[in-house]
């Protein structure tokens, strides 16, 4: 059955994989989801950013078909979630949602068979080649139930992976890994984006990790969204500082004053300093008033600092 | 729904539940064979085949119980009902398919022992006295019954998303409907009458009182209910079936098994489409 796609949908169904209009959830009195606008741009990793409770998992939840959003509307590959349709977009979709979907009881291969049916692949030829791409190759008959963490992560990835998707959703896949695990899975995140161009819709709370992955940024706070914003355009907006260690703060805070810069005193040894600054100027001035500077080091402000005054004027307004 | 089923069925051939039903149905009735031959020979007492051959439909409702509960409820448990639906399967087919594999093994569950009956039976007891196609109609029914107990404990299944709250829920439903229709039972065998006390003494008989009728004896719409009851649960028809000198089934039996089988299915359906999961 084929159905016409409006000239405003087409448009969408270009560029976004997936958009939420003001999406909400609600679980009796609670409001788990308010009033949620998100873009997701085909092609991108974006990385969905929020507190424990904030309502990352209820939207995957909900876009992921396992709830009905209370109001509002969500479309998938163009495709409204009221449409008869949806299960067509729904199979262009690969997920992890909070832990790994798999059978205990069976090996590696026998889940990925289990999955190539439901998905009615009729060839288990390329097992072998998706349990290598997630690094199971070895795990021969070892039942999911005696998989470490990492490993039943990289068979939800692999599940999620076996048809093919173009839209691969990953709830919180990095946690509970070990340093070696979280490397692999960014890089396999990062193989499948650039080499296959599967667009990938990632929460997480590590995110320092996920700002070497995303492409783009989703932060939601108390189920709001408090803010999209593309990876370049975040790192546009973060500040510089200086971070800067001398033997006396007071002396420091009258050089700055003097030149109209503006800082943070820390301790009475540091400071932070923000804009553009040249340092041999800066220690000129300050051993002339016998101030010894000891360390300074250009500091910049990372997704966590970002998130964390997003959060706060976000509580402040 | 195709893709449902043959995934449900590879997982099927493969669960160790499923081959311990199996096991255990046909141990406990070669034991049970073995016993009634063996009073039969050392105390004369005759059985017939035919008790023993519909058997299987009387406690079949254990082994779907533990059967749904656990091959069902693993979906939740290991969350891979989520797959299901992320990948786009409907709700209604993922319901329907639970329902049918769970059908399918209960049947092969009962068949396996209706083969075992007959192949270790027939040299023992002799053939079946009810005509062939009375014995076909009453297999029939069975099968509606296994159709009745697949739909009720797949409805549980389906809607308790915990495995552990599932087995009990499932188990405690089972023992319900079996003590449930087997107090219905024996209230319906209370005889009408009881007769008067008989004493003898040095070879003479003494009566000391006349018949007087049951205060227990079930009567009018109570007696009414009580009879449509226990046609109506799959347990008192499974009952009523494995009784060897029973009659003809009911023809009603088979509706009545149908309308669980459709109203729980209809319902959970309703119920499941609704339902947030995690």
């Amino acid at each position: 059955m084929k159905r016409k796609i409006g000239s405003a949908e087409r448009k969408d169904f270009m560029e976004y994989v997936l958009t939420t209009s003001s999406l909400q959830k609600k679980y009796r009195d609670f409001t788990a989801l308010n009033n949620v606008n998100m873009h997701v741009p085909r092609g991108a990793i974006y990385g969905f950013v929020g507190e424990n409770g904030a309502g990352k998992t209820t939207l995957i939840r909900l876009i992921c078909g396992l709830q009905t959003p209370t109001k509002g509307d969500y479309s998938l590959f163009g495709l409204s979630f009221r449409d008869p349709c949806i299960n067509r977009s729904r199979s262009r979709m690969g997920a992890v949602v909070e832990t790994p979907s798999i059978y205990l009881n069976l090996s590696a291969g026998d889940n990925l068979k289990e999955q190539y049916r439901l998905l009615g692949i009729p060839s288990f030829d390329t097992i072998p080649e998706l349990l290598k791409l997630v690094g199971l190759e070895h795990t021969g008959r070892k039942k999911a139930k005696n998989f470490s963490l990492g490993m039943r992560q990289r068979l939800g990835i692999a599940l999620a992976l076996a048809g093919n998707p173009d839209f691969l959703v990953l709830d919180e896949p990095i946690n509970g890994l070990d340093p070696q695990g979280i490397i692999e899975i960014r890089e396999l995140i990062l193989e499948l984006n650039r080499k296959s161009g599967i667009t990938i819709l990632i929460s997480s709370h590590i995110l320092d990790e996920l700002s070497k992955l995303a492409t783009h940024y989703g932060f939601i706070h108390k189920g709001n969204m408090v803010q999209e914003i593309s990876a370049a355009a975040l790192e546009a907006s973060c500040r510089r500082s200086l971070s800067i260690t001398v033997s006396d703060s007071k002396i420091l805070s009258l050089v700055l004053e003097e030149k109209g810069l503006e800082y943070r005193i820390l301790s009475d040894t540091q400071a932070e300093i923000y804009g553009d600054i040249t340092i041999s100027e800066l220690t000129d001035a300050l051993s002339h008033r016998k101030c010894t500077v000891y360390t300074a080091a250009s500091k910049e402000e990372g997704l966590e600092n970002y998130y964390m005054n997003l959060v706060h004027r976000c509580i402040n307004s | 729904m195709s893709k449902l089923l043959s995934a449900g069925f590879a997982r099927l051939w493969k669960n160790t539940i499923f081959w311990m039903e199996i096991i255990i149905m046909l141990l406990f009735f070669a034991a049970l064979l073995l016993s009634n031959y063996k009073d039969m020979q050392n105390c004369g007492i005759s059985y017939c085949l035919d008790g023993f051959f519909i058997g299987s439909f009387m406690i079949i409702g254990f082994f779907t119980a533990t059967f749904a509960s656990m091959f069902l409820g693993t979906e939740y448990s290991d969350g891979t009902i989520r797959n299901k639906l992320v990948m786009g399967h409907g709700r209604i087919s993922i319901y329907l398919s639970g329902l049918i594999i769970c059908f399918v093994s209960t049947v092969i569950v009962c068949l396996s022992s209706i083969v075992l009956i007959l192949a270790m039976g027939i040299p023992m007891f002799g053939f079946l006295t009810r005509p062939l196609t009375d014995t076909l109609a009453v297999i029939c029914v069975g099968i509606f019954i296994d159709a009745a107990y697949s739909a009720v404990f797949t409805m549980i299944a389906m809607l308790v998303t915990s495995k552990p709250v599932t087995v009990m829920a499932c188990i405690f439903t089972c023992l319900a409907v079996y003590f449930g229709s087997m107090s219905i039972s024996m209230k319906l065998e209370e005889p009408e009458i009881w007769p008067g006390y008989v004493s003898v003494e040095d070879g003479s008989e003494f009566v000391y009182g006349q018949s007087y009728p049951n205060p227990n004896y079930l009567r009018g719409t109570k007696r009414a209910v009580y009879e449509f009851l226990y046609d109506f649960l799959p347990a008192g028809q499974g009952f009523q079936l494995a009784r060897a000198n029973a009659p003809t089934p009911d023809a009603l039996f088979p509706l009545y098994s149908l309308i669980i089988t459709v109203t729980t299915t209809a319902g959970g359906i309703l119920v499941f489409r609704k339902k947030d999961l995690k």
